[in-house]
């Protein structure tokens, strides 16, 4: 009986529940639209506070190792070759004024063939300008390398040690010679070891992309010659399956510190594991200590700068998109640094040696710790679990506002919304396709219009052209008359799409993320939806724009900008970095499509 | 007294001695077509190692060769033979990899890991089968490999590779020969191997040229593969048993740097009386140097001559690898050069690959190249492709390609990566997967066409390559919290369908007449206090849940 009772108590109460003619729902929306701009603020201003809080070193993670296999510290390292990685530079160095300021590839290969590393390879690339793409403006380079195959394993395993040589550069002190003298060193040092499981490849990549031709000579297969501006030989002397990559350029000399690199193409990161061991090695124990909070909050930021930009701050990035986890040692120079006791060449020989014990240990491939970290100090982390929550409360506002909208607003023209969208996209990429295409459409018409001016300046003239041509059809869509349920319909997917592309992007990358979450989010919520007349309305918001992208072309400039568009558009042709540019010009079409709907 | 029946024990004993040898020597009689021949070649390689290579060659050329009376042959070895029909068998234990760019031509070649390839006679496919995997199973017993884990799904049946011996013996009519390959390039090679196979020779390690080896410089070798070949011929049985080492050579050798010890890191070399020939041969540059077997105790690391890196004549190189990246497609490339300067070389390429990796056969291209030129595809007469299925089958692709003088043939397909069971990942999941070798049978062959010399055969390198692996610690992670949830719900829940919430009369103490009656009665006499208390009725007549044992019920009073 009680049962029963019971039973019909919860069927009543399911019926109140899912009643679609409450007032629960009113209630809630009246809630949204009088708190729910308030509570976005808080949620923006919060994810921000909590960002720069993770920062300090009580609310992150202090680093260790996953991977037991690594055994870092365990080893004793023996290298006692110093005295051979000087005489080795010394004679780099006279090789470098010999051949004036270009050692050509076949003395790197004698100088392996006289440490009895027999198996080498040379392998060309070229470089053609993206811009001009004339035989004339092509850049070469060769890429020597050596192999040091282990005693008992059959080739299926290797470690890269990556020393790219910089002969372009004007300072002869930078050009690596110490980095390649002391990689010598260790090559002959390596050769004489029983322990080694693994095949080593020491390669001397001419400059950072020849690091890029190398791996991608390894892993890839040039396909067609002819109409890439990227081409490369094959590597033939395959080294099996690359376990891991590390490069070492010493940027003098003499170096007083030491720092490890790791960011990638499209802010891609190697396995924490990696860069733990390196900053093992090279971090002294007094430089453990956290140091004071601004500073910490400081490094953060210039990593999420480095990261969100995508591009690779060295050779190490063209070998994350094949899997192989990498990492660049740099041998860092300061004032007076000769006085100041630089590093020893046998201190770096020996990092170097139990880096590569270490490697040389793994049974697997790194795969236990975090890829998606972000790093104010060496021994401390912020993970994907403690930087998420405050990336997912800034981007919020985006998700709230479009909830408010569609709850709101009876009867939106869904069809005709989406439709719209579609349109705005397709627009969007054609645009895209112009500006990707209009420098080379135009440029033999701007050579001969203006003869003698720089190539640069006539492409970025043709990329004002296009961008012209995109505000110009976008103003034809901001005086196109639409019904409001229409607009509204625009609005709401426009934000919600805005906040689904932004959190998918974040799991890739999330500081671009956080930059343009920090702009975007109020820029489409708050920021222009307060309660005024509907012509100052218009007039506030027209104003606060050209205010934003006044500021934004005070700060990069003309310069920058043409320098901003010339390295995406190399970058995306040569290695393939696109987040930085999708997340900004997608995040800038829905912001578009977002001033459509709700500001006409 | 004492003494004395000492004495005629040993005379016993004596005696029995004798008629043993006795019989032996009538065995022998019997017996003695079985015919045991050892042989050792030594030669200094370009790189500068030193190439050690032991043959164990028994022969009996009697054509009914009796299974159950051997004098020589390991009995062992023959029994399985015998119980499987087999007619022809090739197995080999190899780790490293033969390098040929560096150490030139290679006389025996093996790929990296245990391969076994065998013909054997049986009526139908379904029997060939049983067959197979019975014999890889007792041979992997006899070797101490994984050979137990070659059956029909990880297994092929070449069509036009492995050819039998021309000599080998036939099958009558019902029975047919079958034939079966199978390759683990896992496979370790370890003192357990290393045990078994000296047994299979008739002077054991102890002995003969055997005596010559070190398990620790076994395994400290650039390259070591042992070999097990037997064919069951029109006349008689030959059995061969090999050991191929690639040796250090001491950089500077002293002139008193005796080889044995040095390089092989052995005392000397033990007469084997069974033996009918001992030979040792030595590299001269030109030709083959014949020395006693005693010589080998007083040689020189210095006496080995040394090889010029002009001295090693590639006839065919083969380079295999996977290129490509992410986890979902790759693309298998695989060059084959031929180095001679006038010769064509018809190659035939058999590319076997496990289920998971699937070939997307219309992708396949050949190139020829020629000094960077490009020239037309020469086309071949062989094209034999069979696909696999999943978890039951491995792809089988044979071609033949005809490759002219100094050029490279690329062929190149792209594939599939495959996705596993959780539980079909090996140890070390993360480690990757291992593609088995490709095999490259090479015919020298003259501009029409007609070959001449044996067929050489070539292993490209094993692969090793990485499939999507599933985050086995997350597994973990999730059974260590659904226990705990489960343990700390399962109580609560328990106590709450189970029992019933009743009403219980606790009399005060001081009653105790009444006390006593309730007890007796079990009947509410008074409202005098009362508290709720978990009772055990429920549990106890009716729940089937009872017998799962709760094991606090007492102490999960409820109130």
């Amino acid at each position: 009986m009680r049962a029963s009772t019971e039973e019909g108590e919860y069927n009543d109460k399911m019926g109140i529940l899912t009643n679609p003619n409450t007032d629960d729902t009113n209630r809630l929306v009246k809630l949204l639209q009088g708190k729910g701009g308030a509570f976005g603020l808080v949620c923006y201003l919060a994810g921000i506070v909590w960002l720069i809080f993770l920062a300090n070193a009580d609310y992150n993670l202090g680093t260790y190792f996953s991977e037991n296999a690594l055994l870092p510290g365990l080893v004793v390292e023996n290298f006692d070759g110093a005295y051979y990685a000087e005489e080795f530079t010394k004679e780099l160095f006279q090789l470098d004024t010999d051949y004036n300021g270009k050692i050509p590839p076949h003395e790197f290969e004698a100088f392996f063939h006289r440490l009895g590393l027999v198996e080498t390879e040379l392998q060309n690339y070229t470089i053609t300008d993206l811009i001009s793409k004339r035989k004339e403006d092509e850049g070469t380079g060769t890429n020597v390398f050596a192999v040091l195959r282990a005693k008992r394993a059959a080739g299926t395993e290797s470690i890269v040690f990556n020393a790219p040589y910089f002969p372009k550069n004007k300072q002869i002190s930078r050009r690596n010679l110490a980095g390649i003298g002391i990689m010598f060193a260790l090559a002959d040092y390596f050769r004489h070891q029983v322990y080694w499981a693994k095949d080593i490849v020491f390669l001397i990549s001419e400059a950072h992309l020849g690091s890029l031709a190398w791996v991608k000579g390894h892993q890839e297969i040039m396909e067609d010659w002819s109409s890439s501006v990227f081409r490369f030989d094959n590597v033939h002397t395959k080294a099996g399956n690359i376990q891991a990559s590390v490069n070492f350029i010493m940027e003098a000399t003499d170096v007083c510190s030491l720092q490890s690199k790791f960011h990638g193409i499209n802010g891609q990161l190697p396995n924490l594991d990696l860069v733990n061991l390196l900053n093992k090695f090279i971090v002294l124990d007094h430089e453990k200590r956290p140091d004071w909070p601004e500073a910490d909050v400081k490094k953060l930021f210039s990593f999420m700068q480095m990261q969100s930009t995508g591009t690779p701050s060295g050779s190490h990035g063209f070998f994350l998109k094949y899997g192989i986890e990498s990492v660049t040692l740099v041998g860092k120079t300061s004032k007076n640094c000769k006085a100041r006791n630089p590093v020893s060449y046998s201190d770096i020989g020996r990092i170097l040696e139990a880096t590569f014990r270490s490697l040389n240990n793994l049974l697997e491939r790194l795969h236990q710790s975090f890829f998606f970290y972000l790093k104010t100090t060496p021994n401390r982390f912020i993970s994907i679990g403690l930087y998420f929550p405050p990336i997912a409360l800034i981007l919020f506002p985006i998700a709230l506002k479009a909830a408010t909208i569609w709850l709101s607003k009876q009867g939106l023209n869904t069809t005709r919304g989406l439709f719209t969208l579609m349109g705005l996209h397709a627009h969007a990429i054609f645009l895209r396709w112009v500006l990707n295409n209009l420098n080379w459409i135009l440029l033999p018409f701007l050579t001969t219009a203006i003869p003698g001016a720089e190539i640069r300046t006539n492409v970025f003239a043709s990329i004002c052209g296009g961008l012209l041509l995109t505000i110009l059809s976008f103003s034809i869509f901001l005086h196109w008359n639409v019904e409001k349920e229409i607009r509204e319909a625009i609005y709401c997917f426009c934000l919600l799409e805005l906040a689904t592309g932004l959190y998918c992007l974040a799991l890739f990358n999330p500081s671009l993320v956080v930059f343009i979450g920090v702009v975007v989010s109020p820029l489409v919520t708050f920021l222009f939806f307060w309660d005024m007349p509907e012509k100052q309305r218009y007039w506030a918001k027209a104003l606060l724009l050209s205010i934003f992208v006044g500021v934004a072309y005070d700060w990069l400039g003309l310069d920058g900008l043409i320098y901003f568009v010339n390295k995406y558009y190399y970058e995306s042709e040569v290695y393939g970095n696109f987040l930085f540019e999708l997340g900004w010009i997608g995040g800038g079409v829905l912001i578009l499509g977002v001033f459509i709907g709700g500001l006409i | 007294m004492m003494l004395q029946r000492e004495m005629g024990t040993v005379v016993g004993c004596l005696f029995v001695l004798q008629l043993f040898h006795a019989c032996l020597l009538t065995v022998h009689a019997r017996d003695s077509s079985e015919v045991f021949k050892e042989s050792l070649w030594i030669r200094s390689l370009p790189s500068g190692h030193v190439y050690a290579n032991m043959e164990f060659v028994l022969t009996d050329l009697i054509s009914r060769h009796d299974p159950d009376h051997s004098r020589l042959f390991p009995r062992a070895l023959l029994e399985i033979l015998n119980a499987h029909n087999v007619h022809e068998l090739h197995y080999t234990l190899t780790q490293g990899y033969w390098r040929l760019h560096s150490w030139g031509e290679v006389e025996n070649s093996a790929p990296t890991g245990a391969q076994i390839s065998a013909w054997f006679a049986s009526l139908n496919e379904t029997e060939a089968d049983n067959n197979w995997k019975g014999l890889t199973s007792r041979l992997s017993g006899l070797t101490c490999a994984s050979l137990n884990f070659l059956d029909k799904a990880t297994s092929v049946e070449p069509m036009y590779a492995y050819r039998p011996h021309k000599n080998i013996r036939g099958v009558k009519a019902p029975e047919k020969l079958f034939v079966r390959v199978g390759h683990l390039p896992r496979e370790n090679y370890c003192t357990e191997n290393l045990t078994p196979w000296t047994k299979l020779l008739p002077c054991g390690i102890m002995r003969g040229i055997s005596s010559l080896l070190r398990s620790k410089q076994v395994f400290n070798t650039h390259y070591h593969s042992a070999a097990i070949e037997f064919y069951r011929l029109e006349k008689g049985v030959k059995l061969k048993l090999s050991l191929a080492l690639v040796l250090d050579r001491p950089r500077n050798p002293r002139p008193q740097d005796n080889f044995a010890r040095t390089v092989l890191g052995s005392l000397a070399l033990f007469p084997c009386h069974l033996a009918k020939e001992t030979n040792v041969r030595i590299w001269n540059v030109t030709g083959w140097n014949l020395i006693s077997p005693e010589e080998i105790n007083s040689l020189k690391v210095m006496d080995i001559p040394t090889v010029d890196v002009e001295q090693k004549k590639l006839i065919f190189t083969p380079m295999k690898y996977m290129g490509g990246y992410g986890q979902e497609y790759g693309e298998v490339i695989v060059e084959m050069t031929n180095h001679m300067n006038d010769k064509f070389l018809n190659v035939l390429y058999v590319e076997v690959l496990p289920w998971y990796i699937r070939p997307y056969l219309h992708t396949l291209r050949m190139e020829v190249t020629h000094g960077g030129q490009k020239l037309p595809v020469p086309s071949g007469d062989i094209f034999h492709y069979t696909p696999g299925q999943d978890r039951k089958l491995m792809h089988k692709l044979e071609l033949d390609v005809s490759i002219p003088p100094k050029s490279t043939i690329t062929a190149k397909f792209m594939v599939e990566k495959g996705h596993l069971k959780w539980d079909e990942y090996p140890p070390d999941a993360n480690h990757g997967f291992y593609l088995p070798a490709a095999r490259f049978e090479v015919n020298v062959t003259n501009e029409d066409g007609s070959s001449k010399s044996n067929t050489h055969k070539y292993y490209s390198r094993i692969l090793l390559i990485n499939l999507s692996t599933p985050d086995f610690s997350m597994p973990y992670n999730v059974i260590c919290l659904t226990c705990t949830v489960v343990a700390l719900a399962f109580g609560p829940i328990h106590n709450i369908t189970t029992k019933r919430l009743q009403l219980n009369v606790v009399v005060s103490r001081k009653d105790v007449l009444k006390r006593f009656w309730s007890k007796l009665s079990r009947k509410m006499v008074d409202d005098d206090v009362a508290e709720a208390a978990g009772s055990d009725v429920a549990t106890e007549s009716s729940s089937p849940l009872s017998t799962t044992g709760e094991p606090s019920s007492s102490e999960n009073k409820v109130g």
